[in-house]
């Protein structure tokens, strides 16, 4: 291997067969995917033919590190997860932090591939280059932090734990994979996983990790990125209250999606915001090589008892609290640490909760239908059992562990126009009426509504990316391609999507590729490749039926006004055609033979 | 020697990363001459185990139980002697600290040597958890 930041292979696992073995990766791959996402994107467009079952031998699951992974590069202790979603049906690839990638790269492994189903419940065990299928018996049916004590104390020191909990047994649609909390797994990877009969992933490694510049060269250009980060302003308030801090300039911004996305300014905001929260922080918690620590050890009360967790996000906090209408927030905490302990997508449950809140008051669901709860906007006595129940797939919650676009495909009676998603994916709390490059976003991204595939947010709003009209069309199709497609690169080596915000640019991305791998990048390649991956992704979709019918938002953002003063309201048809040109598309949304070949995309 | 505060380490894992990479040129941290461990359960404390010259006990471990006298203390750390050292691990074994570590792949006996002055670790810490 003439690059360094890789180990060079990749384990395959089937499952059904129990075989374990290894897979180089080339050279040219690299050199045209990086790693991460772009890499995932490649293998698993290969690997899954077209119209796959997400449920069937023949998906894959695909567990990927970046180049980055195991080296100085700040914030490489990240790792993706890939597969065709049960949930979308088309491809997704999601990310987390930890100490789980770091342990993979120094076991000497880029990734592990995993397709087929084992006959009975097992884990992967990889203790450098042992690596073997062991029984688990006795962890199935424990939940994602019981998995994690009970297999750290069988191992002994030093080992890592990805795993599913209840969800992704019971193959909730957005089941999530857990590691310390860090979840990943928006659009079903936890599900994809607990089919397969595969419980958790156990990883230590103590081995090396080489980097493309070496000696005093290799520290000095690596540092300066880390100062990078550490003299920016913004990290301070990552540092302060996490995600969180954004709570309160959304919602005054009316862009805090509240009540299903019926309303975009949340009343009760003080007594859920981070003001709320802080002193409930104890101790700061970082993910490997992250000079922000931007986790926190957090412990609430609720009924007397106490209770301990990591620090909420804003994302769970809109999907939880204002979506729900819920300013309660010890129970808000308690929702969400089950969804980590379950395994369960925090945006996906509380949006589901949500809908069939607003299905509910409006005479859609009865208390017949929701075992007997008052699923009323507000009512925080039910963020617990609903997670419970979804968990368990168990009386309301087995119509909610579809998702909103199955479940009320299947309810009917005019709920699909309560149904907030994009290709399935259940919306996050960035209102599209109030950032309209967010609205071209989420209405585009392969995986669904996916803030993270170009979070706009910085440039149309925190000013820290450029200093857009958030309410302008112009602009914007211009300004999501570029982001979605410096994004893609962020992905693919693999740092943290925060560093976006924390005085990263395109051209230190590139930087921080070469320093890991010895490649040679510029900020004009980090969006060629770019380019390629998100049109790689594309046509995953499009290979699935997935196609420009399904780049719309729900119809609640064109006719119903957002709660700013002007009540503004987003058409995306006034910036798709001007999109899908930029992107090298046709009309159709399709991408030409001869975009595909300039991106050397054979496929 | 280095005095770490484990109040404020986060366990981001990056002292012992450069560390490694000054002795071998690679990211290694389990040959690191500073490493961190936790105590046991979830989200346990971050503790290091780096050289702190016995604090405490009677005398250096790792230089009495050296067989060949190849570990000294030379300007406040211990020096290691490659030519005189067997790589028999006494001094890995004895050290109370888990300090010592024996890279197979370098071939190599590590332990803090303060960088010659001016310790990486100490430098790349993002919360100052470190300190000479």
């Amino acid at each position: 291997m003439k690059y360094k930041g890789y180990k060079g292979q990749l384990l395959t696992v089937d499952l059904s067969s129990g075989k374990i073995d290894r897979r180089g990766l080339e050279e040219t791959t690299l050199e045209k995917y990086i790693g991460g996402r772009g890499l995932a994107a490649r293998i698993l467009y290969d690997e899954i033919k077209a119209k796959t079952d997400p449920y069937s031998v023949d998906n894959r699951l695909l567990f990927i590190t970046g180049p980055a992974a195991g080296t100085l590069i700040p914030t490489s202790g990240q790792y993706g997860v890939g597969t065709k979603s049960p949930l979308t049906g088309g491809l997704s690839v999601g990310f987390a932090g930890g100490h789980w990638a770091n342990n993979l790269k120094f076991a000497g492994y880029d990734g592990v591939l995993f397709w087929g189903q084992s006959p009975k419940p097992v884990y992967l065990l990889i203790n450098d280059d042992r690596v073997e299928l062991l029984d688990v018996g006795h962890l199935w049916g424990k939940n994602t932090d019981q998995t994690e004590e009970i297999l750290k104390k069988e191992l002994g020191p030093g080992f890592e734990i990805a795993s599913i909990g209840l969800a992704g047994e019971n193959a909730v649609a957005y089941a999530t994979i857990c590691n310390e909390q860090h979840a990943v797994g928006r659009a079903g990877q936890g599900a994809v996983m607990g089919w397969m009969n595969l419980k958790a992933v156990a990883v230590r490694g103590t081995g090396n990790v080489e980097m493309g510049l070496s000696g005093k060269t290799g520290i000095k250009e690596a540092f300066f990125l880390h100062k990078t980060i550490r003299e920016n302003p913004i990290r301070a308030g990552f540092r302060d209250v996490g995600t969180t801090g954004m709570l309160d300039p959304i919602n005054e911004a009316a862009g805090q999606p509240c009540f299903n996305f019926k309303k975009t300014y949340f009343p009760d905001v003080s007594k859920i915001n981070s003001d709320k929260m802080r002193p409930w922080f104890q101790r700061f918690e970082s993910c490997s090589g992250c000079p922000v620590a931007c986790g926190s050890i957090t412990k609430f009360k609720l009924d007397g008892a106490d209770y301990i967790t990591e620090r909420i996000e804003h994302q769970s906090v809109g999907a939880l609290a204002t979506n729900c209408g819920i300013s309660d927030l010890p129970k808000v905490f308690q929702a969400h640490d089950l969804c980590d302990k379950y395994g369960i997508d925090t945006i996906s449950a509380g949006l589901s909760i949500a809908w069939a809140m607003e299905c509910f008051e409006n005479g859609i669901l009865s208390t017949s239908e929701t075992d007997g709860m008052e699923l009323k906007f507000g009512n925080a006595e039910v963020l617990k059992p609903l997670v419970e129940k979804i968990a368990r797939k168990e009386g309301i919650g087995k119509l909610l562990a579809k998702g909103v676009r199955e479940a009320s495909r299947e309810l009917g009676r005019g709920s699909e126009k309560y149904a907030m998603h994009v290709k399935g994916l259940e919306m996050p709390g960035y209102d599209p009426r109030a950032f309209f490059g967010m609205a071209l976003n989420l209405a585009t991204t392969a995986r669904g509504a996916d803030h993270n595939k170009a979070f706009t947010i910085a440039a149309e709003f925190l000013g820290v990316l450029g200093d857009y009209d958030r309410f302008a069309y112009e602009g914007k199709p211009e300004l999501v391609k570029r982001m979605q497609d410096s994004t893609v690169m962020i992905d693919s080596i693999i740092m943290c999507m925060f560093t976006v915000d924390l005085g990263i640019s395109v051209d230190l991305y590139a930087r921080a590729v070469n320093i890991a791998t010895g490649m040679d990048i510029n900020a004009d390649d980090v969006y060629i490749i770019g380019d390629r991956v998100n049109t790689l992704e594309r046509m995953f979709n499009i290979r699935e039926g997935i196609d420009a019918s399904q780049d719309r938002l729900p119809d609640r953002f064109a006719n119903e006004p957002a709660s700013d003063p002007e009540g503004h309201t987003v058409d995306i048809s006034r910036m798709l055609p001007e999109y899908y040109k930029l992107r090298g598309w046709d009309e159709n949304g399709v991408p030409t033979s001869e975009h595909l070949q300039k991106l050397g995309l054979n496929l | 020697m280095l005095s770490f505060a484990r109040e404020k380490c986060v366990n981001c894992r990056i002292c012992e990363m450069v560390c490694s990479f000054r002795f071998t040129d690679s990211i290694h941290p389990s040959v690191a001459a500073i490493r961190i461990g936790r105590e046991e359960g979830k989200w346990g404390t971050p503790y290091a185990m780096v050289c702190n010259l016995c604090e405490g006990l009677d005398g250096y471990k790792c230089v009495d139980a050296c067989p060949e006298g190849a570990l000294s203390l030379s300007g406040g750390v211990i020096a290691w002697n490659a030519e005189k050292c067997t790589r028999c691990e006494e001094c890995v074994d004895v050290c109370p600290q888990k300090a010592v570590v024996f890279d197979r792949q370098t071939d190599r006996i590590n332990i803090c040597d303060l960088c010659g002055g001016k310790p990486l670790c100490i430098e790349w810490c993002p919360e100052g958890a470190i300190s000479l």
